[in-house]
């Protein structure tokens, strides 16, 4: 699974989160809690989602830099390959 | 000063509750009268949300016990054990909660936030990793941080999404560090703790149980949930705090690690902060000692949990657990939950007000915590001024 397959499947995991939220388009560049204002509770239940999809555990400390959808698949893409 | 995004947000919630006109997160209780009454705004009002489980605070043999060590000891410690030394009774209270436990060694700790802040960032560091259950107080995922170990999460009080976790880890879950709580403040649940001993001696991780809100309430010597599970030899750090049950302040950490006195050393939290003043410990033992015979209060307190429960379900309230001396009520809405906060206070009753994201998941909670202090009447008033709410609304 290339980075972008990772992007393609975290944006099908937020779509129904941000239904009401009158989000047009999600990208790579869009920004979780920025754009998206996701609260913590909803980046908790994404991140649990994405941990089964993609069969990783995400550190909580692993968020700390990751802004974008675009980091959140470069964490993920590291998870898999065995580095953090 | 300038505003950062959590002061931002933190100022934006404030806001909206000043232009509501209710502020549940400064009450002052003007007079304390009892252990289960106060007179708040003027009125005389049943407590119902101080965690006071056995309802010791102005129990006789503590406060002798309190006055007794301040007029021999003085009023405080003025500094940290490490640097300036422990008196004998912390070392006696050490000692009496292990022997409470079955424990072969105690660290006393100046406040539960401490407890779990102080025995988490010893036992973990750098390079290891820390699972902790998805709904953990903030202390634990402040002690998380401090540790600088990995962090992560599972799903609230599912061994079988800890158990997938760990198998993750590879050999690395040998070293692990679970941590989890015998009953969580929000909602009054317990954790399925045998099925988590399982899944823990599966892997040979090791344990960490706070013992917050179950010390005192459960199991037969009030040992909590560890005791009620039949669990107690095989949780290898049981975590707990003075400040509910014993009605006191400060937390403790007992264990049979053969690390204990190097973790008090290694503790932040415990070298960097003044010790518990002696009338505090005088105070916690003797409360120590009326919980350890304290059958009857706990008798009283289910009695008080059932009566409170059953009676708010009469009256069609949705509750988060089952009977236990957290009551939650569930009202979803933050605005209908401040509403009717302010009408419980109005009415006489302080409960607390819990809103998300303190809250698991998107739900706002009236949170009641009974006491074994409470008489029938009390908890009868409690219920019957949630019941007026609900047909005032009806």
């Amino acid at each position: 699974m290339n980075h972008q397959d990772i992007v393609t499947e975290i944006i099908k995991v937020l779509t129904p989160l941000v239904k009401d939220k009158g989000v047009d388009n999600i990208s790579e560049n869009t920004e979780l809690t920025g754009e998206l204002a996701l609260d913590s509770m909803q980046v908790m239940n994404m991140l649990l989602e994405l941990e089964d999809t993609f069969d990783i555990s995400i550190p909580v400390n692993a968020m700390a830099d990751t802004k974008t959808v675009g980091d959140l698949a470069t964490q993920i893409e590291q998870l898999m390959s065995g580095h953090s | 000063m300038k505003s950062n995004q959590r002061l931002a947000s933190i100022e934006a919630a404030h806001g909206e509750l000043v232009e509501f006109g209710v502020d549940p997160f400064s009450v002052e209780i003007e007079e304390i009268v009892s252990p289960t009454g106060g007179i708040i705004q003027g009125r005389p009002t049943i407590l119902a949300g101080t965690n006071n489980y056995l309802g010791l605070t102005f129990h006789p043999e503590c406060v002798a016990a309190a006055k007794k060590a301040l007029e021999a000891q003085g009023t405080g410690t003025t500094g940290s054990r490490m640097a300036n030394g422990s008196y004998a009774c912390h070392r006696e209270l050490e000692k009496e909660l292990a022997a409470f436990y079955e424990k072969n060694d105690a660290i006393v700790f100046s406040t539960g936030y401490q407890a779990n802040l102080g025995t988490i960032s010893s036992i973990a560091g750098p390079g290891d990793t820390v699972l902790i259950d998805a709904d953990s107080h903030a202390s634990i995922y402040d002690g998380c941080q401090l540790s600088g170990a990995s962090v992560i999460r599972f799903r609230h009080n599912d061994y079988d999404d800890l158990a997938k976790r760990l198998r993750r880890m590879g050999d690395a879950a040998a070293d692990a560090l679970i941590v989890i709580e015998g009953v969580y403040s929000m909602l009054g649940d317990r954790a399925p703790l045998k099925e988590f001993v399982r899944v823990k001696n599966e892997f040979g991780a090791r344990l960490v149980v706070d013992e917050a809100h179950s010390l005192g309430v459960l199991g037969e010597r009030g040992r909590g949930v560890v005791e009620e599970a039949g669990v107690l030899d095989e949780v290898d750090f049981i975590v707990g705090t003075f400040s509910k049950s014993l009605g006191n302040t400060g937390g403790f950490c007992v264990s049979s690690s053969d690390n204990m006195a190097v973790l008090r050393y290694a503790s932040r939290p415990y070298v960097f902060t003044a010790s518990l003043p002696p009338a505090t410990i005088a105070a916690t033992r003797a409360a120590l000692k009326l919980l350890d015979s304290g059958s009857d209060l706990r008798k009283r307190l289910h009695n008080n949990a059932k009566r409170l429960h059953d009676g708010l379900k009469s009256f069609g309230f949705t509750l988060g657990a089952p009977v236990n001396a957290v009551v939650a009520v569930v009202i979803g809405d933050k605005s209908e939950a401040l509403r009717m906060w302010d009408y419980l206070l109005k009415a006489g009753v302080y409960v607390n007000l819990m809103v998300p994201p303190a809250t698991p998941g998107s739900d706002s909670l009236l949170r009641c915590s009974v006491s074994a202090a409470h008489s029938s009447a009390q908890i009868d008033a409690i219920c019957n001024a949630f019941g007026e709410w609900r047909s005032r609304k009806s």
